[in-house]
């Protein structure tokens, strides 16, 4: 049963890339606007346009080139960049693991946060420590992230020293560095993905506490501490984790920004240039891969609902 | 009010004197429990009856400490054993609860923890309070499942609540009240969410639990049906008072409280003939502030002025048979039984 | 109630932006750039000597007018074509659905920047571009809420009276799902806000020299040491507004759904 439920959730995933692509493509293509004719720029000349757009496939059916870009993209081939010259694949392979870094680093640190502060939240309702914590996640919400990371910086890496203002070092070159560099970076980027966490764990957990399988516990005996930790938190977790999951959206349009801002040479990062550039390939390829992502992550989330919850798999 | 089966020391196991139960809300302080007195014997049944919101499941989580505000326990005490719990009653104080005393609660499928197996939150509950190691454990959730009449035993450990049926689950609900050998079992409406045919069984399982275990059980109920067949003593309460208190037998034989009687008189079960099933006018007070005279005053048949204006005494017929009513001797309530119909 | 006054505030001053800006935003007066706050210049000025009360002043008419138009626009579209789905379902229920869940694969914001890099940067683009990515979330509320409500007995009486789905919808249907479109309608506008602003700051949302919190903020960026005030007060005022926004959707939503 789990097994089935597993492979359609996979079939699901697959159809809904699937969806995702031909919409990517459409955007590109159908949308007002000759890609060759940008890509020239109001110098390029009639000829040189016709002759871009031949080269480029522009001219045949619809259909074609998108049966032409997918097949060739399940082969490995994305096309190659307009503005560098590379292929938009090696592109992507250079920069996805930085924006996986950022991302897993913001996500990590956002659970590691929120879920303690909503326990605590949880079992004490209406008091300071509750409202604090709610307070301050509006907060980091309501902030442009862009903007928290220009502010820290400001603080933290001019004002104190303690951090390097922009920029990027892989782990294996450098761990310390590294890290230093992604500290402004992360906490910018997952404050309101935490903020998020926050009130949905809370909420869950407070409506958990109130079940009467929380008061047969507390019946048979079992200790306030364990009632909570392993009765009333499993149970929270799952709307909680579908939250973290989906928000995960969330989480990826804050790190195209916070690219930007700290020059993080990431998906993000390349994804903002392309469309500053009219690189169509580049957004096209990079758009596909975030997608895939997305969906990944939603999957995972999804796997991890269905291990929690027996009821989960037996409903399909 | 004393129960006549009383532990070594000569108390009662069970004993709550004068309970006062309060719950704050935004409409003002409503009082739930108004002085209630209710004891329980060693291996006593004792049956506490009354409709929705007349204080008896509050009554029984007071014992169990289980009040959460904004409800609150405001005085009186509730002694187990000679222990008072009161002064422990905050969640988690209480050393009692779920090893001497224990509960069975009202919705089977909801007070089973969905995520988890159910083998595994009665073993939680075994290893709270006692040090059995994990095969004693799971050794003794098979012995319980047999002792209450669960087939396959193996199988329902294992298995989640959703995937067993209402009458299973109340057994697993059982077995775990009984798994550490409690002398108290508290049942707050055991059989209220179980189809009529499922009712009996858990009944039947009851009484034999009673008879082997000698376990003394605090039976929670509206429906007289299932109090008379197997409780030894009953309470009735209304809008937060005990308004009668006897043996069984007397109760059901000759009523003394006009509630009593109007509450037989509802029940077809007892009837022996075609009168028409009787209904009780009127609705539960709520008590925001508890009425001056006798709170059921306002739906008694035989109601009269001085009901109204002054508080009902206790009155005392045969030994262990006690009315609130201040016309109780005077009343010739109708009876639903005859002597030798009643279920001894 | 605050959030309310505040956003009400917000509101007034975008409308009219003009009567409130003490100056042209757009005019540059070179002898005094860079000034910190003073009497004259309320919030100082910026690295091209143009006053930055204004530009943030008409900043707020441009977040205001991405806000409510991608509110009220999405919210139209996403309702109809969950109203659609919801109420004649079959095949048309699924397609909608199945393209609705296709968009939701996308984080909005790199929906957004596919958009724009098609249509271009700009104020207009930055609207469409932001609607088309929020719109999916109203056919999902919108049609949940329609299904609950076609199940119920009395929408099988009008039927049979006679009304029309359109008089049924606008009878029975609408008064159902307003609130729950009003509350999300609330947040959309905040994400609006905030989406608007990163979009501006890496240069594809409204282009200088017309004033947006964002652009304000990517050129105050590069004189944050020297002239913090810049980056603080716009970013602020983005705070400002995104919150009494989520604070006002909270209150909407109690209002709303009690049980919550």
């Amino acid at each position: 049963m789990t097994l089935r439920y597993l492979l359609e959730r996979i079939a699901w995933a697959l159809l809904v890339l699937l969806g995702s692509s031909v919409l990517i493509f459409l955007i590109m293509h159908v949308i007002p606007g000759d890609p060759a004719q940008a890509m020239l720029g109001p110098e390029g000349t009639p000829e040189a346009v016709e002759t871009l757009r031949r080269q480029l496939g522009l001219d045949q059916p619809l259909w074609w080139q998108y049966y032409h870009w997918t097949s060739r993209a399940l082969m490995g081939d994305l096309g190659q960049s307009i503005l560098l010259s590379q292929s938009v694949l090696s592109l992507l392979i250079e920069r996805l693991p930085v924006t996986l870094a950022l991302s897993f680093y913001a996500l990590a640190l956002a659970v590691l946060i929120a879920l303690p502060a909503s326990m605590i939240s949880a079992t004490r309702p209406a008091s300071v420590a509750d409202h604090a914590g709610r307070f301050a996640a509006l907060f980091g919400l309501a902030m442009p992230n862009f903007w928290l990371g220009l502010v820290l910086v400001l603080i933290f890496s001019v004002g104190l020293g303690w951090f390097p203002v922009f920029g990027y070092v892989p782990l294996f070159e450098d761990p310390a560095r590294h890290f230093s560099h992604l500290v402004i970076p992360v906490v910018s980027l997952g404050a309101g993905y935490a903020a998020m966490i926050l009130e949905t764990s809370r909420n869950s957990l407070i409506e958990v506490l109130r079940q009467d399988y929380v008061r047969t516990a507390r019946a048979g005996g079992l200790s306030e501490r364990k009632v909570l930790w392993k009765y009333a938190l499993r149970n929270a977790l799952i709307p909680t984790i579908t939250v973290i999951g989906i928000q995960v959206g969330y989480l990826m349009s804050g790190a195209v920004i916070i690219e930007n801002v700290f020059a993080i040479p990431g998906m993000g990062r390349l994804l903002v240039n392309a469309v500053l550039s009219r690189d169509y390939p580049v957004v096209q390829g990079a758009m596909l891969v975030i997608v895939l992502i997305f969906s990944f992550a939603n999957l995972i989330v999804d796997l991890l609902c269905m291990s929690i919850d027996p009821r989960v798999a037996r409903r399909t | 009010m004393q129960s006549t089966h009383t532990t070594s020391t000569g108390e009662p196991l069970l004993d709550i004197r004068d309970l006062h139960i309060d719950i704050g809300s935004s409409h003002g302080t409503i009082v739930a429990v108004d002085g209630v007195d209710l004891s329980v014997g060693e291996g006593e049944v004792v049956g506490l009856v009354g409709e929705s919101g007349c204080g008896k499941s509050l009554t029984a989580q007071s014992v169990m400490g289980l009040l959460t505000p904004p409800i609150r326990l405001t005085r009186g005490s509730v002694r187990f054993r000679g222990d008072d719990l009161v002064p422990s009653s905050r969640l988690g104080a209480n050393r009692y609860r779920g090893r001497d005393i224990s509960m069975v609660f009202q919705e089977p499928l909801s007070a089973l923890n969905p995520v988890f197996p159910v083998g595994d939150q009665i073993a939680d509950v075994l290893r709270r309070h006692t040090a059995l190691g994990k095969r004693a454990i799971k050794e003794r959730i098979l012995d319980l499942f047999n002792h209450v009449g669960i087939a396959g035993p193996q199988r329902v450990a294992a298995a989640y609540p959703h995937e067993l049926s209402g009458g299973m689950r109340q057994r697993v609900l059982i077995a775990m009240a009984l798994a550490c050998r409690p002398s108290l079992v508290i049942a707050d409406e055991p059989t209220t969410a179980l189809d009529a045919t499922v009712q009996a069984q858990i009944i039947d399982l009851m009484k034999r639990l009673v008879e082997e275990d000698k376990i003394a059980l605090l039976l929670i109920s509206h429906d007289f049906g299932i109090i008379s067949e197997i409780c030894d003593r009953v309470y009735v309460m209304y809008a937060g008072k005990v308004i009668e208190h006897a043996a069984a037998r007397d109760l059901f034989r000759r009523p003394r409280h006009p509630y009593t009687s109007a509450l037989l008189g509802c029940v077809p079960a007892l009837k022996d003939d075609d009168s028409p099933l009787q209904t009780i006018e009127g609705t539960v007070p709520v008590m925001t502030k508890p009425p001056v005279g006798c709170g059921f005053a306002g739906r008694c048949e035989y109601v009269e002025d001085r009901c109204v204006r002054q508080l009902p005494p206790q009155l005392t017929f045969e030994p262990g048979h006690v009315a609130l009513c201040i016309r109780a001797r005077e009343l010739n309530l109708p009876t639903v039984l005859e002597q030798d119909e009643v279920v001894a | 109630m605050a959030a309310a006054a505040v956003l009400l505030a917000f509101v007034v001053i975008g409308v009219a932006a003009p009567l409130f800006a003490p100056r042209d935003p757009a005019f540059q007066d070179l002898r005094q750039i860079l000034m910190p706050p003073s009497a004259d210049f309320w919030f100082g000025s910026d690295e091209y000597g143009r006053d930055l009360t204004s530009r943030l002043i008409f900043g707020a008419r441009n977040s205001l007018i991405v806000g409510i138009s991608v509110v009220v626009l999405s919210g139209l579209i996403g309702s109809i074509f969950g109203i659609l789905a919801g109420y004649v379902g079959g095949w048309i229920d699924t397609v909608i659905m199945r393209l609705a869940d296709v968009m939701m694969a996308f984080p909005y914001l790199v929906l957004a920047l596919g958009l724009i890099a098609a249509l271009g940067a700009g104020l207009t683009s930055t609207i469409i571009a932001l609607t088309i990515a929020f719109a999916p979330i109203y056919v999902r509320i919108v049609r949940s809420r329609v299904i609950v409500v076609r199940n119920e007995a009395y929408i099988d009486a009008s039927v049979l009276i006679g009304l029309t789905p359109a008089q049924i919808s606008l009878r029975h249907i609408l008064p159902n799902v307003t609130g729950a479109v009003v509350v999300q309608g609330a947040l959309t506008f905040a994400f609006a806000v905030l989406s608007e602003a990163s979009l501006s700051f890496v240069g594809l949302g409204v282009p200088p020299p017309a004033s947006s919190f964002g652009n304000i903020i990517a050129s105050g960026r590069d004189y944050i040491v020297d002239a913090p005030w810049i980056t603080t007060a716009s970013g602020m005022a983005i705070v400002i507004i995104v919150l009494s926004l989520l604070i006002l959707a909270d209150g909407l939503r109690d209002a709303v759904d009690p049980y919550h």
